[in-house]
């Protein structure tokens, strides 16, 4: 039998994601060797929630001295490649946050150094891994021949503020970017994987629009255009009401030249209504494995047989995402299309 | 009040259903050079066809109902209110500014003399649509911040000739069929649109065909508007609206607001008592009462020329590939003819 991998969460700014990988992590066997962030309550918060799990307040330490397989990075957007350095350095395995970094050096950077040190590099764009996803890709790879004209997509959550979200997620310095950085790059992830196309042309509008005196844009439109021809918009807005039913959503909608496909997760979910419940009475109950799980059982499969494999997101696939949500902040801020380094159609593998 | 229809096609049916059912309103004549068309469409509602619209401006009618190919809104539009008629024009107002720039003239030229012009954005009227005005209005979500409105459906099968495949007639599915949606959240913004982008597609005919939308309103409030003349026949059309302000949302689906879905062995789920099957008859009722009463119209030509200038400006964005900037009162987006498909 396979020993469990031995894996470290490498910061701990993205509380409730870390908290969800560390105890998805454990679920499917891997011994969670120990938590770091610089910020000891944070720490503190995601080892209270899983099971024996030291915390660590430096992270060379935890990378360097405890014989990992495999890095799990979850701190601000901005330390992604400090951490990514740490691992890659080590040997070890990476899966990192989205959005990869802040800036486009810095995601191919975090991507240049994971592949020149041989390491697998995975980014976190869980909508990959939801079943409607990935049956929607075999299907329009099986169709060659069929077209796709548009897609309409969208991922709205509810505004991350404090005390439910930490106070950087709103921070330009550490998170990048509002809205538009945090949520559009798994649409436009989700767009890339299903299409294998790449985005020739951006064009973006973007505001505060919804918390007056957010540093960030909490609002944003995309207009994309992609090598195979077809068109797409994006909605990434942290536009969800207080009162909502659910916290967040995604939807892809797509138009080939044959037919017609809409993705919705709001539809895999119970409608519950609870008198128990307090303010928000009635709440949308997702069933069924949940997109955390599949990510990080199959980053587990990947760390085991030492293969990179798909629906797994590459360092590529961060970088290209950044690449368009920065695109998008461009046009948006200047008023103008933005093109893109048109790239060949990704064979679909 | 006895009233005329020019043009016997599609819309100029569903007018004529809607006159029928009002009270104390003649439906006198029907206009149609198609003289096949309009025998047929005047003899469902014991009207005279006629073939030109001079044998209409020389009749006692009072009001008169455009239902004729895009671009002649304006000159019809323009002699009937000359001619003293009452106008009611058929969306959209027209298929170029300096068109409709001239109507919004001539209709305030007629109001001096107590003559009416409103364009008939009937989507304004849909029980639906109104009811989320009146939540937006009474401010049950906030301030309005975001909307988005999906229209899309096959391509329409029932233009004469073809015209709505000709982009120098319909202005393709932006002018034609996403106007209802400029005009509606433009309506619900109460602010004018500052910048425009569009991406499309083209299928099957010489005019995207399928089309993305962003607007910006002045204020920062934000829209996307998708439509689609590119859907499969079988989908139908279909509706779906989304507005979120800053203490809420509304959201709604033409799919999901019929009370009554039919399934028969052999065919799709049909909707049937959709709400907005009687709009055309509230939009022409308070038409007439406007007229009647002396009271302004509810769909002004400016806010039917604002909705105009939305559409013209995202045929431009598909044409430029760039974001097209509205500048409110200088008209200088280009005339219909020159949309293209993105290379």
């Amino acid at each position: 039998m396979r020993r469990q991998p031995r894996i470290g969460i490498i910061g701990a700014a993205h509380l409730a994601h870390a908290i969800s990988y560390g105890q998805c992590l454990q679920r499917a066997g891997a011994t969670v060797v120990g938590v770091y962030d610089p910020d000891p309550r944070l720490c503190q918060a995601v080892a209270g929630r899983l099971v024996d799990v030291p915390v660590f307040n430096d992270q060379e330490v935890l990378i360097g001295q405890q014989s990992l397989d495999a890095v799990v990075i979850a701190g601000t957007t901005d330390q992604h490649l400090v951490s990514v350095r740490y691992a890659a350095a080590a040997g070890l395995h990476v899966l990192c946050e989205k959005p990869l970094a802040t800036n486009l050096e810095n995601a191919q950077e975090i991507a240049r150094v994971c592949e020149a040190a041989g390491v697998q590099l995975h980014v976190a764009f869980v909508c990959r891994f939801y079943p409607m996803v990935q049956e929607v890709q075999r299907v329009l790879l099986e169709r060659p021949a069929d077209p796709i004209v548009g897609m309409v997509g969208g991922n709205r959550g509810r505004p991350p503020l404090p005390p439910g979200y930490p106070h950087w997620i709103t921070d330009p310095k550490h998170a990048g970017g509002g809205a538009l950085l945090d949520h559009a790059v798994h649409v436009i992830d989700v767009m890339r994987y299903v299409s294998g196309a790449e985005v020739t042309r951006v064009r973006a509008e973007a505001g505060t629009l919804f918390c007056s005196g957010l540093a960030v844009d909490d609002a944003a439109l995309l207009l994309l255009e992609f090598t195979n021809g077809m068109v797409a918009s994006i909605d990434p807005s942290w536009s969800v009401p207080a009162g909502s039913r659910y916290h967040y959503d995604f939807y892809l909608r797509i138009l080939t030249g044959s037919g017609y496909l809409d993705l919705d997760d709001r539809r895999e979910a119970l409608e519950v209504t609870s008198d128990k419940h307090a303010g928000r009475p009635t709440t949308l109950l997702p069933f069924g494995k949940s997109v955390d799980s599949r990510m990080i059982e199959h980053f587990l499969d990947c760390v085991a047989t030492q293969r990179f494999v798909q629906p797994a997101a590459s360092g590529e696939d961060g970088v290209k995402a950044v690449e368009v949500a920065l695109a998008a902040y461009e046009s948006a801020e200047l008023g103008v299309s933005v093109e893109l380094p048109s790239s060949p159609v990704r064979e679909r593998t | 009040m006895k009233v005329a229809i020019l043009g016997a096609g599609f819309i100029a049916h569903a007018h004529a259903a809607a006159y029928a059912s009002l009270p104390g309103v003649e439906l006198k004549l029907v206009a149609d050079p198609r003289q096949a068309e309009a025998h047929r469409l005047a003899a469902a509602y014991g009207a005279t066809p006629v073939s030109s619209a001079s044998d209409v401006w020389e009749s006692d009618v009072d009001v008169v109902s455009v239902c004729t190919p895009t671009p002649t809104h304006a000159p019809l539009s323009i002699a009937g209110l000359q001619a003293g008629k009452h106008v009611l024009c058929e969306k959209p107002i027209a298929g170029s500014l300096t068109d409709a720039v001239a109507m919004l003239e001539a209709a305030r030229t007629a109001q001096h003399h107590g003559i009416h012009f409103m364009v008939g954005h009937v989507s304004r009227f849909e029980p639906d649509h109104l009811a989320a005005k009146t939540v937006v209005d009474q401010g049950d979500i906030g301030h309005l911040r975001m909307a988005s409105q999906s229209i899309t459906g096959p391509f329409p099968t029932w233009s004469s000739g073809g015209w709505f495949a000709d982009p120098s007639q319909s202005g393709g599915p932006v002018v034609d069929l996403a106007i209802h949606s400029f005009d509606y959240l433009a309506w619900l913004f109460a602010a004018p649109p500052s910048r425009v982008s569009a991406v499309g597609v083209s299928r099957q005919v010489p005019l995207p065909s399928y089309v993305l939308c962003t607007i910006r309103f002045e204020g920062g409030g934000l829209a996307l508007v998708e439509v689609s003349w590119a859907h499969p026949r079988t989908s139908g059309l279909a509706v779906r609206t989304e507005l979120v302000g800053t203490a809420g949302r509304i959201t709604w689906n033409y799919d999901d607001i019929a009370a009554v879905r039919v399934t028969e062995e052999g065919s799709a789920p049909r909707n049937i008592l959709m709400p907005g099957s009687n709009s055309f008859a509230d939009e022409i009722r308070s038409f007439l009462a406007s007229i009647k009463n002396g009271t302004p119209v509810p769909v002004t030509a400016e806010e039917a020329l604002t909705a105009l200038q939305i559409a013209l400006a995202a045929n431009d964005s598909l044409r430029t590939g760039q974001p097209v900037e509205v500048y409110n009162g200088t008209p200088q987006a280009p005339q219909v003819g020159e949309v293209e498909a993105n290379p």
